[in-house]
């Protein structure tokens, strides 16, 4: 039955911030068109229809990026909540709503409407950290048609909101522009049973499975029955049966045949469709290989440059080198060094001298000698001197004697000759400077020249790797930066996987087709030596045989008839997407005359596929991806099917930014075609496509699909701005 | 007592006051700590100091101590006891020295000299405050040009342009 959206109510969802009163949106039963600037709301709009008919939002990945659908949570809420009424006006603990409301009719007849009001909230409390989620609340109102006033009712939620449009439509009726390629499917089961949902073709499949069945049955009654009949010989019942067990394994190899064909005709499917980027991920990869190569040589030369560096800088104050002494002219502590040790000798030497003076002469010996026995002690000679006074003759001393016990017989008997303390001194001032200036010696000598060699090494490094810089440098100016794309592996396993699995499905198959002709042989060989007596063949064998023959008619008259009604669909399908497609394109001198081919594909086992081309004049297929036509023949396509459909099935259709590759031309005339489209029961276009953000109000074109439907009563115009004063969304209807 | 056990037991010295600044030419922590932020740098303290003395020499600075170390100094490094004994021998061939370590003349010596572990400890003294010298003027130009470690022959520069005051 045919759905109109009435309205549709937003409380604190993204940027409208506010109560539902404060973000209404009133639609038209028939064209309505949303515009607004980047970031005005209009893909927020979006999201909240998604929220009602699919439970999730769109929303950003983190990290990786990209938009996937999310369902909402805890994690994400505050991604959809109003940023304003989280941080600003909500305290700790304070409670807030998140809502989308939509309120839509279902026409039953002529006569009889129904009208719902779907309510989605999400109740929740702000905590220290983030957002709380209490409650999800869904409900369902009817809307009383004499009063207006809401009651509740029990209906399950699911199954009321799948009224506004199906789950298996939405990716036909629901799209979000930038992604209308990959949402809606142009090939496979699922472009088959919308097909079907839509234009009930299937019946005929159901006419076409029973024949088969029918046909497969008589073949076993026939079976059971010739293998019951008496008149025939034991032999021709094993041949039967064996025949009948060859019959099996070749039906089962035509199966595996045909899975090989599926597997094959899959598998040629993705490497055609990713040979492409295949080709360009390949030449990504040599590139990025080959820039990975000299960054690596980059690499090693900034090692190989750091660990110059390192050695030389170590080199300044290494054991053996210790060349930062190397830059001192050191003459001035050699001289020094030196002269100051020559000193030292010097004072040795005088101190020698001075010792040497009071050693004993040889007469001086001779006489201690004769004195020994009758030495006198250290002490009495030290207190002679002291007293000067010989003990010996009891006179005084005199100057000479005074000399020579001093300096000649003390020191001689307390042995302090050779362990002078001044001489020790001297002595081990002189060993250490000795010692230090040996040690010094090994670094002694200018060598400056060994930094300038050392620095050439450095420098001489430091232009190869500039060298290598500069050899980025016109790769990346050649080739630009080669940045990976994460896809790259994507098309490169999947690409060169499909390949392998070709190649393995073509030699299974070959297997499995030598198999088929053993098989057929070992049938036509059994069929060939079968010998019945046909005179005594029963009255119930002729009859089955009878119905055999009728079934195998049957079954290929179906068949055909499938056959035909299939390629005739396929045809009208074709002529009326591509009327749809060339209004869209009236404009375009070149795409106007292309055409949408609709082809049906039928395999072994008679099962039939859709492909769906938009071919040139010359019927060359254009395969430009992400260009408007193929974005503009999935919109043609749904058109036509509807088209075919005469308005029996009316959904609204909802899409946000379906146009923003095409042409301003292909625009309006995109705008006029839905306008006098009668196929849809409603349109609802959001898009920036007609507004100037320098104007800040609708641009050329803008106002020319405005005029175009400002006399249509059942068409409305909406502006979304965002407020920035307020906070919030400026919602006008244009007259 | 042999010369290099002498000097094996000197502390290494470095002024608390400059700890955190020498970092910028000098990886001070040990090697298993990553480098400074600096690329070209002496690899530890034992080298910082000796170049810092050579230069404090070479620029005729010595600057008294201003603090001790937070942390104990290690004792003299083996690996370095050659250049160690360098830096000495060219403090012992200033005559102002000697001098001052009552070296210069004979009668000093007889009057003054205790030992060669003595004397050793306050030449150790001296290279001290000459290291303090060089790291100061080293702070200096740090402060007028904080690029001025950027180069990898920033030490060699640095030391060749340096003039005694």
């Amino acid at each position: 039955m045919p759905i109109t959206i009435n309205k549709i109510e937003l409380q604190n969802w993204f940027n409208y911030k506010g109560d539902y009163a404060k973000n209404t949106f009133e639609f038209k039963e028939g064209l309505n068109i949303l515009v607004g600037d980047n970031n005005a709301g209009k893909t927020k709009l979006h999201n909240a229809f998604r929220f009602i008919l699919k439970g999730e939002v769109l929303l950003e990945r983190e990290k990786v990026g990209g938009y996937v659908e999310q369902k909402i949570d805890e994690n994400n809420i505050s991604k959809v909540l109003n940023k304003s009424l989280v941080n600003r006006d909500l305290k700790l603990n304070d409670m807030t709503t998140l809502g989308v409301k939509l309120t839509f009719t279902e026409k039953i007849d002529d006569y009889d409407s129904s009208t719902f009001l779907v309510t989605k909230e999400i109740k929740c409390r702000k905590d220290a950290q983030n957002m709380v989620i209490k409650e999800y609340v869904n409900t369902i109102h009817r809307i009383d048609p004499r009063t207006k006033a809401p009651r509740k009712t029990d209906d399950e939620f699911e199954k009321i909101t799948a009224k506004i449009i199906p789950n298996n439509f939405l990716s036909f009726f629901f799209v979000e522009g930038e992604q209308l390629g990959l949402m809606t499917p142009l090939e496979g089961d699922k472009l088959k049973d919308t097909i079907n949902s839509i234009v009930n073709i299937g019946t005929i499949d159901d006419i076409e499975n029973f024949s088969s069945d029918f046909l497969r049955e008589a073949n076993q009654r026939q079976y059971s029955i010739e293998m019951s009949e008496v008149s025939l010989s034991q032999k021709v019942k094993d041949d039967l049966k064996k025949k009948e067990n060859l019959r099996a394994l070749l039906d089962d190899n035509t199966g595996y045949i045909y899975d090989c064909d599926e597997k094959i005709q899959n598998n040629e499917l993705i490497r055609d469709n990713f040979k492409t980027a295949f080709e360009s991920s390949k030449q990504n990869k040599a590139l990025k290989s080959q820039l990975d190569s000299i960054l690596g040589k980059i690499n090693t030369a900034e090692a190989v440059i750091n660990t110059t560096v390192n050695k030389y800088i170590a080199a300044y104050m290494n054991q053996t080198t210790f060349s930062i002494c190397k830059l001192i002219n050191e003459d001035g502590v050699r001289k020094n060094i030196d002269e100051y040790i020559e000193n030292v000798k010097s004072f040795i030497f005088e101190r020698r001298t001075e010792l040497d003076s009071k050693k004993l002469n040889k007469h001086e010996t001779e006489m201690i000698h004769l004195l020994e026995k009758s030495q006198p002690k250290p002490e009495i000679l030290d207190k002679m001197i002291s007293q000067d006074w010989c003990f010996v003759c009891d006179n005084k001393l005199s100057a000479h004697s005074r000399d020579f016990i001093g300096n000649k017989l003390l020191p001689f008997f307390r042995g302090t000759l050779e362990d002078d303390i001044e001489l020790t001194k001297l002595d081990n001032i002189g060993q250490m400077f000795n010692s230090l200036n040996l040690s010094s010696q090994m670094y002694y000598g200018i060598d400056i020249e060994y930094f300038d060699d050392e620095e050439a090494g450095v420098i001489e490094k430091i232009n190869h790797k500039l060298e290598l810089e500069s050899e980025k440098n016109e790769f990346i100016n050649k080739h630009g930066t080669v940045q990976r794309d994460d896809e790259e592996d994507v098309s490169l396993v999947t690409y060169e996987r499909a390949l392998r699995e070709l190649d393995k499905a073509a030699r299974e198959k070959e297997r499995f087709i030598g198999e088929e002709k053993r098989l057929n042989s070992e049938i036509a060989e059994i069929e060939k030596n079968e010998k019945r007596d046909t005179k005594n063949v029963s009255p119930k064998l002729t009859q089955i045989n009878s119905v055999v023959s009728f079934a195998k008619l049957l079954n290929e008259t179906i068949v055909n008839a499938k056959d035909n009604e299939y390629s005739e669909f396929a045809d009208r399908l074709g002529e009326k997407a591509t009327r749809r497609y060339q209004e869209f394109m009236v404009n375009n001198t070149v795409a106007k005359k292309n055409h949408i081919r609709v082809q049906i594909k039928k395999d072994k086992k008679n099962k039939y596929d859709f492909k769906i081309d938009v071919l040139n004049k010359f019927n060359e297929i254009q395969e430009q991806p992400g260009g408007a036509d193929q974005s503009l023949r999935r919109v043609a396509v749904v058109f036509g099917l509807l088209d075919m459909a005469e308005n029996k099935r009316g959904y609204p259709f909802i899409a946000d930014a379906p146009i923003s590759k095409l042409s301003p031309d292909t625009k309006t005339a995109f705008f006029k075609s839905l306008l006098n489209y009668q196929g849809l029961s409603q349109c609802m276009i959001l898009n920036m496509d007609l507004w100037s953000a320098e104007k800040q109000g609708l641009n050329d074109i803008g106002d020319e699909v405005f005029k175009l439907i400002g006399t249509d009563i059942k068409s409305r115009f909406i502006t979304i701005q965002h407020n920035v004063q307020n906070n919030c969304v400026d919602i006008n209807y244009l007259k | 007592m042999e010369l290099d056990s002498i000097l094996l037991t000197h502390r290494l010295h470095i002024d608390s006051h400059y700890e955190t600044f020498v970092e910028i030419f000098c990886n001070t922590a040990g090697a298993s700590t990553t480098k400074t932020t600096s690329k070209f740098v002496l690899s530890n303290w034992y080298e910082g100091y000796l170049y810092a003395v050579l230069l404090g020499l070479k620029i005729n600075e010595r600057e008294p101590r201003i603090g001790e170390r937070k942390d104990k100094a290690p004792m003299w490094s083996k690996n370095y006891i050659n250049q160690y004994k360098y830096a000495v021998t060219s403090v012992l061939a200033r005559k102002d020295i000697l001098f001052e370590l009552n070296l210069l003349s004979r009668e000093a010596i007889s009057n003054n000299f205790v030992s060669v572990e003595v004397t050793l400890n306050q030449v150790k003294n001296i290279c001290d405050e000459y290291s303090n010298g060089g790291v100061k003027y080293l702070f200096d130009e740090w402060t007028k040009d904080p690029a001025i470690f950027n180069e990898y022959t920033a030490l060699k520069k640095i030391y060749l342009n340096a003039k005694p005051k």
